[in-house]
């Protein structure tokens, strides 16, 4: 008797540690996450509008796959829904889930499942691991030939990696294939870049005139705005900007356009009030950046230093999970003064490709430190496609400027103004002042 | 050495483990936390959690606002306020007032006004050095309002435009809620812990339709409280700061180090709060005469059952989403009382059983025995040649009244196993009821993503607890031995012997009152 409640006491004692450990197990809940997170990437060919369409496509998928765990096509479908998803949410579980999904559709189907591969090279390209992208948009083009999805991703990752001639090729391939709005989108962009703006716009139309979903709609919409204003046609950009909202209200891009241009026009109050607004829903690094030049060139520094802290925030965050920061940071760093940061930055991307991009964010992070020279050489790679942009104008021009070869500079600017005079509320006054000083437009 | 140098002795070598268990215990605990982990559902999310609770007369609303690292650095910049700030509680309110105002519960169709009661907010680790933020907001109808038989739908709930989860929950509370279109429970856990389920999305709840019925008053589910066990426990002040010291964005090591101790404190503190078992334990020490070793054991069996009683206690408020755990206080009141009193009933036996059979002469002796706890008399046997008072036990060993109470070698073991038993029950029963205090500060440490850190503060708090009651015993027993020596002796009061027999009896019966105080008041409560 006695031994048995002395047992029972020493089990209760031997318990409370497992009790211990077990509580602490169980309140644990939320802690840990992978640090797999990636920065909110927000490039060409990659925005999404309406996000609802997406979160129900996203449910069909989910509902459909609890009834059936074996559809390994649904499997890579969900796993390509939730990559979209990161793209507007920048939430790093959703990569997380992406990637599990494409694994479950891989051990349902190991082998000659290009939908998965397709899937992984599309994340791959989200997280900026083109070079990665594209070896697996290759594994699935060995797989499917025919397979226009696959062309396109393909395209997507070699683009960023700076191979023009087999990006091109591989969306020529895809148009062949498949001519719907994908392949339009990716062909405007195409055209954007070798400085054919006709064409893009063009291209464009055709993809808005294909496109049967409002996200779709309200993304070529945005483009079709976005290209007007990258030519300064404020009028053009206007009109597609508010038609589209006028449609698709809950459109983040469209805001933003319809900021930008509230802006060019000195609209300041409705300016400020749309692109709080928007950094409010969705405050990616590139757009409170936008919007902190923006305040800094209306005199409202304290505002801007805000945007700025947010943005420095943002940037702290990727590098923390192992992000290679974007090409726009290292510009931005340039342009806050942070030399050594801007240089990293471009530097490490400069390493793994050599997109035009990649080249005007490198010559303008080295023209910040005073390597002139480099960075002429850089300005003038960033030039090889022939690509219209008001800001590669700009930083060209800048950097000519500084090593005295005043006509090419005057030229440069006079480019990037007759291009864009609303490229950048910050640098577009700072251009005219520079070619003024230079004797004026050409 | 004397047997005043041995306890100082023991003192400090009961000092010396507690630190060094200590400072184990802090190391254990915090390193693994040292890395802080990014926001679970992306670092620019902001995440909304309405909990609405519908009375009879009234619909009390519970917003919680959970944003992540980006959000929180364009509410406040890059360093948000401290906790209790006039600049945290002038946001507060702020934020809670806009969304009363913008939160529509419509009543048949009339809307009702909200008043915010009360605001919290405290700013848990992030990623990369950042802090995240977590506003709560409890607002009330402000107008009695009828609801039995109405249909109340709620909308505008909010940051409904920005990208996180967006939950909305809805119980009875005296009504009940036969057709309701959200859920009852939070499967967030209050925004704490986001399901990572690989084919659940995050949800997107904004807005709420019940048709209310009359009902039992049991509340279904509910909200979980965001760090405090009930409104119905009032917090002192002192918990309170502490509280926010463990909320403070930047848990160095001195914190954390100063936070134990703050635990330490606050238990020994809590120990002599009325109605607690410091008194229980005293007449048990002092009945006993009980030695170091049995203090300790008390003390290890109240920490031990405390930080258990309150993981569990823990547990059942975070994972079960039971709002009231007063309704559980009067049960664990209840069986603590029940086992005092069959604690003192088994002593009150044993006290007056001895009596009866010590009704011989060699009274003295008896008592001496009991003096000398087992390890006295084995280590330090030369003491017994010095203490004036040791040569009585001489005696009584060598002419021993009652034989089984009085062999040298089983007397021992016996002695031990019984009190054995007894001490840790004695433990127990101190330790059951944990502590409203300490709840909170686990509940706060799990509502801060900080649950080892909330759990080694528990613990903290135990240790504080059994310190000051095994403590507040050995006083009372040096003092009985100071007088009893005193009246005893040759030459002292001629009724000392007389009372000191009496002792075991009047203290079991004490730990009898007692045991049937605390069950009463527990009957009372229910």
């Amino acid at each position: 008797m006695t031994r048995r409640r002395l047992v029972a006491a020493f089990v209760a004692l031997a318990l409370a540690p497992v009790l211990f450990l077990v509580g602490g197990v169980a309140f644990k809940g939320g802690g840990g996450v992978p640090p797999s997170g990636a920065a909110p990437v927000v490039e060409a060919g990659s925005l999404t509008a309406g996000s609802n369409d997406l979160a129900a496509g996203v449910t069909a998928l989910q509902a459909r796959l609890k009834r059936l765990p074996e559809d390994w096509t649904a499997w890579a479908s969900l796993g390509s829904a939730y990559v979209a998803q990161a793209r507007v949410t920048a939430d790093p579980t959703l990569f997380v889930k992406a990637d599990e999904a494409f694994a479950r559709s891989l051990e349902v189907r190991p082998e000659s499942n290009d939908y998965a591969l397709v899937g992984q090279a599309y994340l791959a390209n989200a997280r900026h691991e083109f070079a990665s992208g594209r070896d697996l948009a290759e594994q699935a083009v060995a797989v499917d030939a025919y397979d226009s999805t696959a062309y396109g991703v393909l395209s997507d990752s070699l683009l960023q990696l700076g191979e023009y001639d087999a990006a091109f090729a591989a969306l020529q391939r895809m148009l062949d294939l498949r001519p719907g709005v994908s392949a339009f989108t990716r062909a405007s962009y195409s055209f954007e870049l070798r400085g054919d703006l006709e064409g893009a716009r063009a291209t464009m139309q055709r993809a808005l005139d294909a496109a049967s979903s409002p996200a779709d709609k309200a993304y070529a919409s945005y483009y079709l705005g976005q290209l007007a204003f990258d030519t300064g046609d404020l009028d053009e950009a206007q009109a597609r900007f508010e038609q589209g909202l006028a449609r698709y209200p809950a459109s983040f891009e469209l805001a933003v356009g319809r900021a930008r241009v509230l802006a060019a026009r000195g609209e300041a109050d409705e300016a400020v009030a749309a692109w709080a607004r928007a950094v409010q829903r969705l405050p990616q690094a590139s757009y409170l950046v936008e919007f902190g030049d923006y305040l800094t060139s209306l005199g409202r520094d304290e505002e801007a230093a805000e945007q700025y802290a947010v943005a420095d925030a943002a940037g702290l965050l990727a590098r923390e999970s192992g992000v290679v920061p974007d090409v726009e940071v290292a510009i931005y760093d340039a342009d806050q003064g942070r030399v050594e940061q801007a240089l990293a930055a471009a530097e490490a991307q400069y390493a793994e490709r050599r997109s035009v991009h990649v080249e005007d964010a490198y010559a303008w992070a080295l023209h910040a430190a005073g390597r002139d020279t480099e960075a002429l050489e850089h300005a003038l790679a960033a030039q090889r496609l022939g690509t219209r942009s008001a800001l590669f104008a700009y930083h060209r021009g800048m950097i000519q400027a500084s090593l005295g070869m005043d006509a090419e500079a005057r030229v440069s600017l006079s480019e990037a103004l007759a291009i864009n005079p609303y490229f950048s509320p910050l640098y577009a006054p700072v251009a005219e002042q520079e070619l003024d000083e230079l004797g004026g437009p050409v | 050495m004397d047997r005043c140098e041995h306890e100082v002795m023991t003192l400090y070598l009961a000092r010396r483990a507690v630190v060094a268990l200590l400072v184990a215990v802090t190391g254990v605990f915090l390193l693994p936390s040292a890395p802080a982990s990014a926001h679970p559902l992306g670092n620019f999310t902001v995440n909304t959690h309405v909990g609405l609770r519908v009375e009879p007369e009234a619909v009390a609303v519970r917003v919680v606002v959970d944003s992540a690292e980006i959000p929180t650095v364009q509410a406040f910049g890059a360093t948000p306020p401290a906790p209790g700030s006039a600049e945290a509680v002038r946001y507060s309110e702020a934020e809670c007032a806009s969304m009363a105002e913008q939160l529509v519960v419509d009543v048949d169709g009339r809307r009702a006004a909200l008043d915010v009661q009360s605001t919290a907010l405290v700013f848990p680790p992030g990623a990369a050095g950042l802090v995240i933020t977590r506003l709560t907001c409890d607002a009330r109808t402000t107008e009695p309002v009828e609801t039995v038989g109405t249909t109340i739908v709620v909308s505008g709930t909010p940051a409904q435009d920005r990208v996180g989860w967006h939950e909305v929950v809805a119980v009875g509370d005296g009504v009940t809620l036969p057709s309701s279109d959200v859920p009852t429970q939070s499967i967030s856990d209050v925004l704490r812990a986001y399901p990572e389920d690989l084919l659940q999305s995050p949800l997107n709840q904004t807005g709420a339709r019940l048709v209310v019925a009359e009902g039992s008053g049991v509340v279904s589910g509910g909200t979980t409280d965001d760090g405090r066990p009930s409104p119905s426990v009032p917090l002192d002040p002192l918990t309170e700061r502490f509280t926010e010291l463990v909320g403070s964005p930047d848990l160095t090591l001195l914190l954390a180090v100063l936070a134990f101790f703050g635990a330490l404190f606050l238990g020994g503190l809590h120990a002599f709060a009325p109605g607690h078992g410091k008194a229980l334990m005293a007449a048990y020490l002092v009945g006993q005469d009980g030695s170091w070793r049995q203090a300790s054991l008390i003390g290890a069996s109240v920490t031990v059952t405390h930080t258990a009683g309150v993981l569990v206690l823990g547990v059942v408020l975070s994972t079960l989403a039971v709002t009231t755990p007063e309704r559980l206080y009067p049960w664990l009141g209840l069986a603590s009382g029940v086992l005092v009193c069959g604690i003192g009933t088994t002593l009150l036996r044993r006290a007056v059983a001895r009596r009866r059979a010590d009704d011989a002469p060699a009274r003295h002796g008896d008592e001496h025995d009991h003096d000398d706890s087992p390890d006295h008399a084995h280590d330090h046997d030369h003491e017994h040649d010095r203490e004036p008072a040791h040569t009585h036990v001489g005696t009584a060993v060598a002419a021993p009244p009652v034989p089984h109470r009085h062999g040298t070698g089983p007397v021992h073991s016996h002695a031990v196993a019984t009190d054995a038993r007894g001490l840790l029950a004695v433990g127990f029963a101190g330790g059951l009821v944990p502590a409203p205090s300490a709840v909170v500060v686990l509940l706060g440490g799990i509502a801060l993503g900080r649950a080892w850190f909330g759990v080694l503060l528990v613990l903290a708090y135990g240790i504080g607890m059994a310190i000051a009651l095994a403590g507040t015993g050995l006083l009372l027993v040096h003092a009985r031995r100071r007088v009893q020596r005193w009246a005893v002796a040759p030459g002292g009061a001629a009724w000392g012997g007389a009372a000191f027999s009496w002792l075991p009896v009047a203290a079991a019966a004490f730990v009898v009152a007692v045991g049937i105080g605390l069950t009463v008041r527990a009957l009372l409560q229910m």
